[in-house]
Formats: structure tokens, sequence, C-alpha cells
């Protein structure tokens, strides 16, 4: 298993999850947010590829467009 | 003629600044698009320092609802052309700021003749489909977009200049389809956000005219405000994007409401007078209410099925294709992806969904 922290909580998952995955399992639309692994955005097209290792920390932001 | 070193004393007193910094700020020319809860902020903090020129662009009229937090107004104004009070209050706070009113929607037939007039664009605009625009817009043009936006009590602000880092699209490539992200009006916002963000985009417009600090350019700044706390995070460049990456296939401006899937399904759309139509004359209908947890559209309807986005899976089985679904939702955008899910899950029924929402729907059957 893989410890890591999630917006800042200390959550385990599953060796080799991908951020996709993670997103996934936590029943957020992709498009809807903005994921960021240790304080750097993750482009969209790269949340599949991206997988977690032990001690990452993961952000996700809502991605909005309010003004 | 007012003096100008006595107007702009604290500034020039600045060392970042002083009067050469101050001079720039006199011969600067800033857009800014949205005059709502974040353009309200930056054109008065923009008109106060001493900018040359300030256009907006706004189409809307004052709304009560709005003074809430869109500060450039007051209690008279309501049902005026924002823009037209805009350049009326600006022009009172400094009578050296030309202020141009764009009382237009921001659209990609007129984009790149406003913007080219402009040395830095604030995006303050409140949907995804302008958002795209003006970056795309920016970039082409070659300017920078100090973008921000706003959602309950959080902010987010960067400076998107493709020349010297991200752009809106290397930070966000794939737009989110309508239904997915609440907008402020279906979910608020707290109004001093909006000032303390929007101040933030006029300080980073101020300093990348003055070239004062460093600027948030590759940064997103995230600021939660019901915990007083910020964070920064790093936007790479993309080399693949689409606009400014090395084989970038966009060109010119493309149609924005096609890209952020506006007006997909809207042949599945009825409208308000239509369902009452069919509400009244018995018909079968199956009725699904697309709602947040412990919130539900009162239709006046007896029969009507709360389900989530969420766990939209088990209607496959539920419904029966052979009745005609509607779904209703407060602002009609998570009805239309409700029908996008379920087509997605095989589902071959006949799908309707309420256009613009029962919020639409209770104003027109009130009247």
């Amino acid at each position: 298993m893989t410890a890591i922290k999630l917006n800042g909580k200390g959550i385990v998952v599953e060796d080799n999850l991908s951020l996709l995955k993670l997103l996934e399992d936590k029943k957020i639309i992709p498009e809807s947010v903005v994921v960021a692994l240790n304080m750097n955005v993750v482009n969209q097209t790269e949340l599949s590829k991206t997988l977690l290792s032990d001690g990452d920390s993961v952000e996700i932001l809502r991605f909005v467009a309010g003004g | 003629m007012q003096n100008f070193s006595e107007r702009y004393k604290s500034h020039i007193l600045l060392e970042e600044i002083g009067v050469q910094g101050q001079k720039r700020l006199k011969s600067s020319r800033i857009l800014i698009v949205g005059a709502g809860g974040l353009g309200s902020p930056v054109a008065l903090y923009l008109a106060a320092a001493g900018v040359g020129k300030i256009g907006i662009v706004d189409f809307d009229n004052v709304d009560v609802s709005n003074l809430q937090r869109q500060i450039l107004y007051n209690d008279n104004d309501v049902g005026k052309s924002k823009t037209e009070v805009a350049k009326e209050r600006i022009e009172k706070l400094n009578s050296q700021t030309k202020f141009i009113a764009y009382n237009e929607r921001l659209s990609k037939s007129n984009a790149l003749k406003i913007l080219k007039n402009y040395d830095i664009v604030v995006d303050a605009a409140d949907n995804f489909q302008t958002r795209y625009l003006v970056n795309d817009a920016c970039a082409l043009i070659g300017i920078p977009d100090v973008w921000a936006s706003v959602y309950k009590f959080e902010g987010q602000i960067s400076v998107f200049d493709a020349k010297k880092g991200a752009c809106y699209r290397c930070f966000h490539p794939i737009p989110p389809k309508p239904g997915t992200v609440p907008s402020c009006g279906e979910s608020g916002v707290f109004g001093a956000i909006t000032g303390i963000v929007g101040s933030m985009q006029a300080c980073e417009v101020l300093k990348v005219i003055t070239a004062a600090g460093n600027p948030l350019i590759g940064r997103l700044l995230y600021f939660d405000g019901l915990n007083m706390t910020a964070k920064e995070f790093k936007i790479a460049k993309d080399n693949n994007c689409s606009l400014c990456g090395t084989n970038s296939s966009i060109k010119e401006l493309v149609d924005y409401d096609e890209f952020c899937h506006i007006n997909e399904f809207s042949e599945n759309e009825i409208t308000p007078n239509e369902l009452n139509v069919r509400l009244k004359s018995g018909k079968n209908i199956q009725l699904i209410d697309i709602c947040e947890e412990n919130e539900k559209h009162d239709l006046n309807s007896p029969k009507s099925l709360s389900v989530t986005l969420n766990n939209i899976g088990f209607l496959k089985e539920k419904l029966n294709p052979k009745r005609e679904t509607i779904f209703i939702c407060k602002y009609g955008y998570k009805s239309i992806y409700a029908i996008r899910l379920l087509k997605e899950l095989g589902y071959k029924g006949k799908m309707c969904s309420l256009k613009g929402g029962t919020n639409k729907y209770s104003v027109i059957t009130a009247g």
C-alpha cells in the first residue's frame, strides 16, 4: 500500500495507483478539477500516466470560471 | 490639471515604481473582460493607480443581486448598463483615465479587433467559453492574460503569458462539460472574496506594467478565504499545447461554444411551456430531478425522483425506455449532462431536459 496526502489529509491507496484512477475512485470528473502533485499542476493528458508513490502530496482543486 | 507627483506620491515613493513606473502606468492600456465581482475592484484600483486607458467589455445590466459584491454599482444603478455605470464611476474617480465601454459580448468575431488596442487583458469573465477565447486571443496577439476565478470562499489567480510561460490551455487543455462545474449563481460566492482576488489581479497588472517583483507567470495562487490560507502551484508550459506548443494547431480563434460543448444536446431541450403542457396532459412521463445532496427542485409535480449526478447509473435499469424521461435541475446544465451520461451508458429511451432549469420555470409559471 502507498501512503499519500490528499488535500492535506493522510490516506492509504493501492500501489501504483494513477491520478486518473484516484479521481475515478472518488467519483470526480477529471475535467472539472485541477490536480496538483507535490505542488505542480499535472496536465490533464498526463493523469493516467502519473502513478502515486509513498509520501506524495496530491491537491485536488475545483476548476471554476466564476468572476 | 492635477499635480502628477502629488497625486501619485505614495507610488512614486516606492523604489519598485518611482516616477518612471508611474509614467508607464499613465501610458498603459488595459482591457477588463467582465464588469462583475472581479472586474469591479480591478477597474477601480487600476483607475486609482493612474492607468491611462481602461476598456471594459460586458453586455449585462446591473441586477440587484450583483450589489452584494460588484462594488462599481449602487442601489440607483439597478437595471442600467454595467459598462455605462462603470464609465461614469471611473471617470469620476480619475479624470485622467480614458475609459472605453464595450457594451457587447466578447466573441470570436470582435475579440481580436478589441484586444489588439491593449497591452494587457484582465480575464474577469464568468464562463469557460469567454475564458478560453480571452486566452487564445491574448496568445495570438502576444499580450499577457491576467486571469482569476472565484468559487464560494476560494479564488485562483495566475498570469498566462504564452511568450514567457504557460497559457490557460497549458493549465487546463480539456474544458469541463456543462453541468459538471457549478457556477457562482448556483453555488454562491462570498462578496469580499471577489474583492480580495480582484485586487490581486489589479496588483499583478500593475506589477507587469512596471516590471516590479515577480508576476504569477507559470504559477497558480490558490486562496482559501474561509481558513485564510494560500497555496502556490507551478504550472509548466506544455510543449504539446495546441495553442502555444511547438507544433500548435490553433492559428486563429475557434468556435468556443462548440469547444466547451455548450449547444450539445440542445435538440433534447424543452421549454418551460412545453413541460407544462406535458405535465397537464397527464402523459405518462418520467420526471427526474438532478440535484445536489439535500437539495430538491419543487415543480409542484407529485411524482419526481431526485437523483444526484454521481449515482445516476441505476436509472439505466430503472427507467422505462418506452416512456419519455424529462430531466430537470436548477439551471438546465446538469440535466443535459444526465442525458449525456445515460446515452454513454447505452440507455435508448427518449430523454429531454428542461431548458433554463427550474429557476426559469418558476419565473415563467408564476407570471
